[in-house]
């Protein structure tokens, strides 16, 4: 879905990787290196986002940077940010490996009841954090990828539009689905939360 | 934009992109900002996406990458990116832009195979030829035919 050769959508103007992807095509391990430490923080921490899961999200990152290495090669400079390609690769993987995910039941969340009033604070945010993480995770798909890339990410609405490969008006329909779905997940749990959402 | 924004617009930009303003679209901004300002209806819609995203921040900060994930990257790549798949070949392909070239090729080709067989073409039309074939078909019948009643 999201995973193909370099992206063909205009976008990247100003791409802060566009020098070190010619020189790493030529086989610059360095200039890779760069690239690389640019972009590994924000690649993994949309994984984990999205799955949930560190450790999974670094073997997302390690998969996408390894494609990225081949894919220097055949870049088409001046059609899109780097960055945003890598984005969609990484979207990619972690969709796959939600759909292999999806067999197995989602691990078992705390349930209202269990959460004791005398719980220090720190203890209830995890409890509220693990709820919120639980909602997002019920999210569809793209609904899901459109609120992580928008509000985690705080990518521009451009930016998000190109990676999920839409227009921005399906963008703001996705983001205001997703935010509505949250909005009434945890709507009635409210009474945990530390939000008050009426 | 200097137009004004409609409260059916902000409350748009509030749904999908919450209440923080960076997170508007850029050409939007200022507008919403103005009205946010000065309509008091506005001001209660955005207290209320305020609230979910309050919310959403709630979700902790993901934990950097590893130093270890680093360099399984560096561990893991081929050792050279282009000697191993680039040749010569390769390299005049993707300067010659590549796949884009393989629709024009193979009409190119076509071409050419159509009119090489028109400049190679007997001079005998159609319709003699299919008549000598006709004509040698019917003697060949009527030889056999001549072989089976042959006591």
């Amino acid at each position: 879905m999201f995973d193909a050769g370099p992206p063909s959508m205009p976008s990247g103007t100003d791409d802060p990787d566009i020098a070190d992807i010619a020189l790493a095509a030529d086989g610059d391990r360095v200039a890779f290196a760069r690239i690389v430490r640019r972009n590994l923080s924000a690649i993994t921490a949309l994984a984990e986002r999205l799955l949930g899961s560190h450790t999974e999200a670094e073997d997302v990152a390690q998969d996408v940077f390894l494609q990225a290495w081949k894919q220097t090669r055949g870049w088409r400079g001046g059609e899109a940010k780097f960055s945003t390609w890598l984005y969609r690769v990484a979207l990619s993987r972690c969709t796959d490996r939600l759909r292999r995910r999806r067999e197995s039941p989602l691990d078992a969340l705390p349930e209202q009841g269990e959460i004791d009033a005398t719980l220090d604070v720190h203890l209830q945010q995890q409890a509220v954090a693990q709820r919120l993480r639980h909602a997002l995770l019920g999210l569809p798909e793209r609904q899901r990828a459109a609120v992580v890339l928008c509000h985690y990410q705080e990518l521009s609405n451009i930016e998000a539009a190109a990676t999920l490969e839409i227009s921005v008006d399906a963008l703001e329909s996705l983001l205001a689905r997703g935010r509505r779905a949250l909005r009434s997940a945890l709507l009635a749990e409210r009474h945990d939360l530390s939000g008050d959402l009426t | 934009m200097n137009a004004p924004l409609s409260r059916e617009r902000f409350a748009v930009l509030l749904e999908a992109y919450g209440a923080a303003p960076q997170r508007w679209p850029e050409a939007e901004r200022a507008a919403a900002l103005r009205l946010l300002d000065t309509d008091t209806l506005a001001r209660q819609h955005w207290q209320q996406a305020q609230a979910l995203d309050a919310l959403l921040d709630t979700l902790p900060t993901p934990q950097p990458p590893t130093a270890t994930a680093l360099n399984a990257v560096f561990t893991r790549l081929p050792p050279a990116n282009t000697s191993t798949t680039t040749s010569w070949a390769k390299a005049l392909w993707l300067d010659l832009t590549g796949w884009r070239l393989t629709v024009p090729t193979f009409a190119l080709a076509l071409v050419a195979g159509f009119a090489t067989g028109l400049w190679l073409q007997p001079n005998t039309t159609t319709t003699d030829t299919t008549f000598d074939w006709w004509q040698l078909s019917q003697l060949e019948d009527s030889h056999w035919t001549q072989l089976a009643d042959t006591p």
